[in-house]
């Protein structure tokens, strides 16, 4: 039952590294589509 | 009247791919479970108590980053060098993230797996070593298409680097193995037992889902700027034409 | 005709080499610059070391291969900057087949300078850190160019790049060495191997290796070269 520690830690890092990364891409795709919504809206006549 | 000035033949309405969010609630839903069905299926080995199981992470962590890698980014490069088409140079890159990424995840679930093994934190196993390696190549990438402001150059540069980067993986894997033979034993994870097949296979499925997850997503985003920055682009030269005296006074 | 077109192809080539050689032999600046940082980086090491000769004796043919990288480097992005200054390199372009021999004939001149930096600095390590090259000068000499050509040839393939970007004194060597790893190995097994008088016969396979790696490396960077130069 010893390494137990070793394994949760890399459970954890795992679930970390996964949905931090999956919020980051979220966050600048929805600052992409904020822009290219603005930049949409002016387009000329 | 402004469209004499339009010099771009920009399509009107770009397709963006759209959100792929169903796929990304499924491929976390389905780590989790196959996590779970792993972890209750496989016995605690004799030598190692738990420290097998680092294998459901670790290993189709390593996967999946070399699909990324090598495949995705790599063949994208060349579809990119032979079509020349945006497309394929924005998957290249998006797919080169998303290795880097999981790679990272790779190398430390590795050395976390490694020290109660080894006794330290690296021991310079072959496998592990080799992906650093991998990873120095395509931050290598990365750091070159921020450092280009001109598209195309950014373009057909990191195709060539992604593309001699994934023919030197196998090279640097092998050179990498034959000095770890000749200074010391190995000792690499083993994953053969049959026991722990069925719960890996799963993983590996569920790292491949989110891998895809995570490529389209930045893809979309990649569409999305380069679309804007284009319309911006054509607004600013049509704005100029327009304001020089009535689109081009002939 | 091949035969003709072999024969322009080669003038081409030695034409470019010739060139980046003469720019060279006029200034000498780059050369002797480089020539006393590789002899600094040997004394450096040594003093890293420390003044224990055993390690310094095992440590000799990784020293030296990474000092051979690190010097050598700093020959690759001074072989495009003149152009790029001149903006010649438009003018250069304008005949087919002249980008293939625009990088054959840089690599040639690189790999000149390069050779002469190494005849400076394997006896200067060999002095510094007390391994007898002489005896083994043979497949010693070998080894150095088969090393060199691998190093030579990705290097003056990633300076075509590198040196048209900002940050180019940090980008050559982040893009490069990661890649030559391979190298880097093998060389230092090789010449390790060579210096004992290679007892176990290993310096073959790790010659193999490296020739496969040139063989590999010099073919893909001469067509991916197109794809680079082109603007």
């Amino acid at each position: 039952m010893n390494n137990l520690e070793f394994v949760v830690a890399a459970y954890a890092v795992t679930w970390i590294v996964l949905i931090s990364y999956a919020i980051r891409l979220r966050r600048g795709e929805t600052t992409a589509e904020e822009a290219y919504a603005r930049a949409m809206q002016e387009e000329p006549r | 009247m402004t469209d004499a000035t339009q010099q771009r033949t920009a399509p009107a309405t770009e397709v963006i791919p759209p959100r792929r969010t169903v796929l990304g609630w499924a491929a976390f839903a389905f780590l989790a479970v196959s996590q779970l069905i792993a972890v209750r299926l496989s016995p605690p080995d004799r030598d190692m108590g738990h420290l097998q199981k680092i294998m459901y992470v670790h290993v189709p962590a390593a996967w999946s980053s070399l699909i990324a890698v090598v495949v995705v980014a790599a063949t994208s490069s060349v579809l990119y060098l032979w079509k020349r088409e945006e497309k394929y140079d924005l998957l290249a890159a998006s797919a080169a993230e998303v290795g880097v990424v999981l790679m990272s995840l790779t190398i430390i679930l590795g050395s976390i797996w490694g020290r109660p093994t080894w006794g330290t934190w690296w021991a310079w196993d072959a496998r592990l070593t080799s992906m650093a390696v991998l990873l120095l190549i395509f931050i290598g990438y990365l750091a070159l298409r921020a450092a280009t402001d001109d598209e195309d150059r950014r373009a057909r540069w990191s195709a060539a680097v992604a593309i001699l980067g994934a023919i030197n993986a196998y090279v640097v894997y092998m050179s990498v193995r034959w000095w770890r033979t000749l200074h010391q034993i190995q000792s690499s994870p083993a994953t053969v037992d049959p026991a722990y097949v069925i719960g890996l296979r799963l993983n590996a499925i569920a790292f491949l889902l989110l891998m895809i997850y995570f490529v389209s997503e930045r893809y979309r985003t990649a569409r999305l700027e380069r679309a804007t920055e284009r319309a911006l682009e054509d607004q600013a030269l049509s704005r100029r034409g327009g304001g020089e005296g009535g689109g081009g006074g002939k | 005709m091949p035969d003709v077109v072999w024969r322009r192809e080669l003038g081409r080539v030695l034409a470019v080499a010739r060139k980046d050689l003469a720019i060279e032999r006029r200034s000498k600046a780059t050369l002797n610059a480089v020539i006393f940082f590789a002899a600094l980086t040997l004394l450096l090491f040594g003093f890293a070391l420390g003044a224990d000769t055993s390690a310094m004796r095992d440590a000799a043919a990784g020293v030296l291969w990474l000092t051979v990288l690190f010097s050598g480097v700093l020959v690759f992005n001074r072989s495009y900057q003149l152009e790029l200054e001149a903006q010649s390199l438009e003018s250069l372009l304008l005949y087919p087949g002249e980008r293939r021999a625009i990088f054959l004939g840089k690599l040639l001149a690189n790999l000149a300078i390069v050779f002469v930096v190494e005849v400076v600095t394997v006896p200067a390590a060999g002095i510094l850190y007390q391994v007898p090259f002489w005896p083994h000068l043979i497949p010693l000499i070998g080894v150095l160019l088969l090393g060199s050509i691998g190093f030579v040839g990705l290097g003056t393939f990633y300076a075509a790049i590198a040196s048209r970007v900002r940050s180019r004194e940090v980008l050559l060597p982040l893009l490069l060495f990661p890649m030559l790893v391979p190298v880097l190995i093998a060389a230092v097994e090789a010449t390790t191997a060579i210096l004992a008088g290679d007892p176990m016969g290993n310096s073959g396979a790790w010659v193999r290796l490296l020739a496969a790696f040139d063989a590999i490396f010099l073919v893909a960077a001469f067509f991916a070269f197109e794809y680079v130069i082109g603007d």
